[in-house]
C-alpha cells in the first residue's frame, strides 16, 4: 500500500527542487547509515517512483508522502496512511534538538532558527583556530570578533537572505557527508561552493559530533532531522535562486 | 488542410526586397510603399500572393511552431526577412487573419469565460467577462471583414463603426486586466486554475486582436492610426504582461516559502502555458512598430 501525500503547503516547494537535492532527501528516507535499505521505507517499491528513475522532480509528492509517513507515529500511520504535516515534523525535530523558538512562526522562520541553532551548536564544538578559519571562509565582518561575529551571522541566518542560504547549504552538505559519505556535487553559486568545502573540514567534524548527540532520540528522528535540514536547505536554495533569476 | 495566402517572394521586385532591408520600403496590408527615407512616394508593388496548404494541427500549435511555419517563406528570402524581423510577423499575421486560428482561440476564451463566470460570485468579474466576450466578438467581425479586399468600397461605414468599437472596447478591457490579475490572488486553488487559463488565453489573444484592429485601419487607409494603435497597444500589453509575470513569480516565491495556499499544484499544471505566453515568439512580432508609407512626395520650400 502506498503512502498518501497529505496536501501540505510547506512541502509544495519540492516541485521546484533540483534532482540532486531531492536525491539526498530520497537517500535519507530509503537508506540507513550502514547503506542498507530501510525496512520501513515504501518509496523504492512504488512503481511510479521506479519509473521516474533519477527524475525525482516528477515524483516529489511520493517523496513528500514518505517523509510525512516517517514523521508520524508508525501505528497511527497504519490506520490513517497519511502521515503528519511537515510543520509537525519540523517542530518535533526542533524540540528534540533542544531549540526554543516561536513555533507559531512561519515554517521558513522556524527552519532558519533551526539552521542558526545548528550552526551555533557546531560553532561551540570548535577551537578558536577553526573558528577563525570559518570566519575567513564565510567572509564574516573582520571588525567583529568572538561572540559578536557569530551573533551577527546567526541574526542574518534567522532573517533569511544570502547568509541563510550559505549556512543552510554548509550545514546540509555537512549532514549529507556525515550520513551518506558524500556531499553535494553541483552548486551553481560560487560563494556557496567555497563554503561547501567546510563540510569536509572542521565544521563537518564538529557537526558530526552534534548529530551523534541527537542520534539517541529514536530511529525516526535519525530520518526526520536530516530530512528537515535538507528541506530547509532546498527552500533557501530556491528562494535565493528565484530572487536572482525569477522563475518566469 | 487550410489554405493560407502568403507573399510570393520570388515574384517580389528586387527594389522592394532591398528597400525592406534599408528602410526605404514598408509593407502595409500586402502593399509595398516607399517610406520617407526614399526620395519617392506611393506604391512600389502590390505583393503577389501564393497559396500554401497548412495542416490545421500545425496552425493550432502556432505558438510552439514558428520555425516550422517559416517554411512558408521561400529559400534565400527567409534569412533576409528574418534579419529585419519581418518573417514571423508576416506569416503569423496571415494565419491570424485568414484561418480559423483566432476563432478557435476566441472559442477557448469563451469556454473559460463561462467556467470563471460560473465559479465566481463577484459581479465585477462577471461584468468584466461580458465585456471581454463583446470585445472578441467585434475582433472576429473585423477579421471576417479583412478576408476580402473587394469589400472595401462598400464597407467604409461598417469599418468606421468597427474601428471605433474596437478602440473603445480594447481600452476598456486592457485597463481592467490588471484588476483581474489582482483578483486572482483572492480565489481558491480550484478557481485559480480557471482564472489562470482565462488570463493565459486572453493575454495570448490580445496581441492578435490588436494586430487585427491595426490591419483593419490599414485596409481603410488609416495608416497613422494603425501605427498609433500598435504602439499604444504594445505599451499597455507589455505593462500587463510584466504585471502578470511579477504576480506569477510572487506566487511561486510564496509557494517556495510555504506562505501560500496550496497553489503549487495549480501552477505546476499551468507552468508550460505561462512560460509559453511570457516568452512567446509570435506575439511581439505582431506588435512591431509600423513604418509609415510616403503617400505624397513633399519637396522642401526654398
Amino acid at each position: 500500500m502506498e503512502n498518501k501525500y497529505r496536501k501540505d503547503t510547506d512541502l509544495e516547494l519540492l516541485h521546484y527542487a533540483d534532482n540532486e537535492m531531492l536525491a539526498v532527501l530520497v537517500e535519507y528516507l530509503t537508506v540507513d547509515q550502514d547503506g542498507e535499505p530501510r525496512i520501513s521505507e515504501e518509496l523504492t517499491a512504488n512503481e511510479v517512483f521506479k519509473r521516474a528513475g533519477k527524475n525525482y522532480q516528477k515524483v516529489w509528492q511520493l517523496i513528500a508522502a514518505e517523509l510525512q509517513h516517517y514523521g508520524g507515529n508508525t501505528l497511527i500511520n497504519l490506520v490513517r496512511r497519511k502521515g503528519v504535516s511537515y510543520q509537525e515534523i519540523l517542530i518535533d525535530v526542533c524540540k528534540k534538538a533542544g531549540l526554543k523558538t516561536d513555533f507559531d512562526a512561519e515554517t521558513v522562520d522556524i527552519e532558519q532558527a533551526l539552521l542558526a541553532f545548528m550552526f551555533d551548536k557546531t560553532w561551540g564544538e570548535m577551537t578558536e583556530e577553526q573558528r577563525a578559519d570559518i570566519r575567513k571562509q564565510l567572509k564574516m565582518d573582520p571588525s567583529l570578533t568572538g561572540a559578536a561575529a557569530i551573533s551577527a551571522l546567526l541574526a542574518g541566518v534567522r532573517l533569511g537572505g544570502s547568509s541563510s542560504y550559505q549556512v543552510a547549504m554548509i550545514i546540509a552538505n555537512s549532514v549529507a557527508k556525515a550520513l551518506t559519505g558524500h556531499g553535494f556535487k553541483l552548486v551553481a553559486n560560487a560563494g556557496v561552493s567555497r563554503g561547501l568545502g567546510l563540510a569536509a573540514g572542521p565544521f563537518g567534524v564538529a557537526l558530526s559530533g552534534v548529530l551523534a548527540l541527537h542520534a539517541v532520540s529514536g530511529p525516526a528522528f535519525r530520518v526526520t532531522m536530516p530530512c528537515v535540514i535538507q528541506i530547509a536547505a532546498i527552500r533557501q536554495q530556491i528562494l535565493n535562486q528565484s530572487a536572482e533569476k525569477p522563475f518566469f | 488542410m487550410d489554405t493560407v495566402f502568403t507573399f510570393d517572394w520570388i515574384k517580389v521586385y528586387p527594389e522592394v526586397l532591398a528597400g525592406l532591408q534599408d528602410g526605404t520600403v514598408c509593407l502595409r496590408d500586402g502593399v509595398a510603399y516607399w517610406t520617407k527615407l526614399a526620395e519617392k512616394s506611393g506604391i512600389v508593388q502590390h505583393i503577389p500572393l501564393k497559396a500554401s496548404e497548412l495542416d490545421p494541427e500545425e496552425i493550432k500549435s502556432l505558438a510552439s511552431n514558428v520555425q516550422g511555419l517559416a517554411k512558408l517563406t521561400q529559400g534565400a528570402h527567409a534569412t533576409q526577412l528574418a534579419a529585419i524581423g519581418l518573417s514571423t510577423g508576416l506569416i503569423v499575421g496571415a494565419i491570424v487573419i485568414q484561418t480559423a486560428y483566432l476563432s478557435r482561440k476566441i472559442d477557448k476564451l469563451q469556454t473559460t469565460i463561462d467556467l470563471v463566470s460560473h465559479d465566481v460570485d463577484s459581479k465585477n468579474v462577471i461584468d468584466f467577462m461580458g465585456k471581454i466576450s463583446e470585445y472578441f466578438g467585434v475582433v472576429e467581425s473585423a477579421r471576417q471583414l479583412l478576408l476580402d479586399k473587394a469589400l472595401v468600397s462598400e464597407t467604409q461605414d461598417v469599418a468606421a463603426q468597427l474601428i471605433t468599437l474596437l478602440s473603445i472596447k480594447r481600452n476598456e478591457i486592457m485597463s481592467l486586466v490588471d484588476n483581474l490579475i489582482a483578483y486572482a490572488d483572492q480565489v481558491s486553488d480550484r478557481h485559480l486554475s480557471h482564472i489562470l487559463d482565462f488570463i493565459n488565453t486572453m493575454l495570448d489573444s490580445l496581441p492578435k486582436a490588436i494586430f487585427v484592429e491595426a490591419q483593419l485601419c490599414d485596409r481603410y487607409g488609416k495608416f497613422r492610426f494603425a501605427a498609433h494603435i500598435v504602439r499604444e497597444g504594445r505599451l499597455k500589453y507589455d505593462d500587463t504582461l510584466s504585471s502578470y509575470r511579477a504576480w506569477c513569480n510572487s506566487r511561486v516565491q510564496s509557494v517556495i516559502a510555504g506562505k501560500s495556499d496550496p497553489a503549487a499544484l495549480c501552477f505546476q499544471s499551468k507552468e508550460a502555458d505561462i512560460k509559453q505566453l511570457l516568452i512567446s515568439s509570435i506575439n511581439q512580432p505582431l506588435l512591431q512598430d509600423l513604418i509609415q508609407p510616403q503617400l505624397e512626395l513633399h519637396t522642401a520650400c526654398a
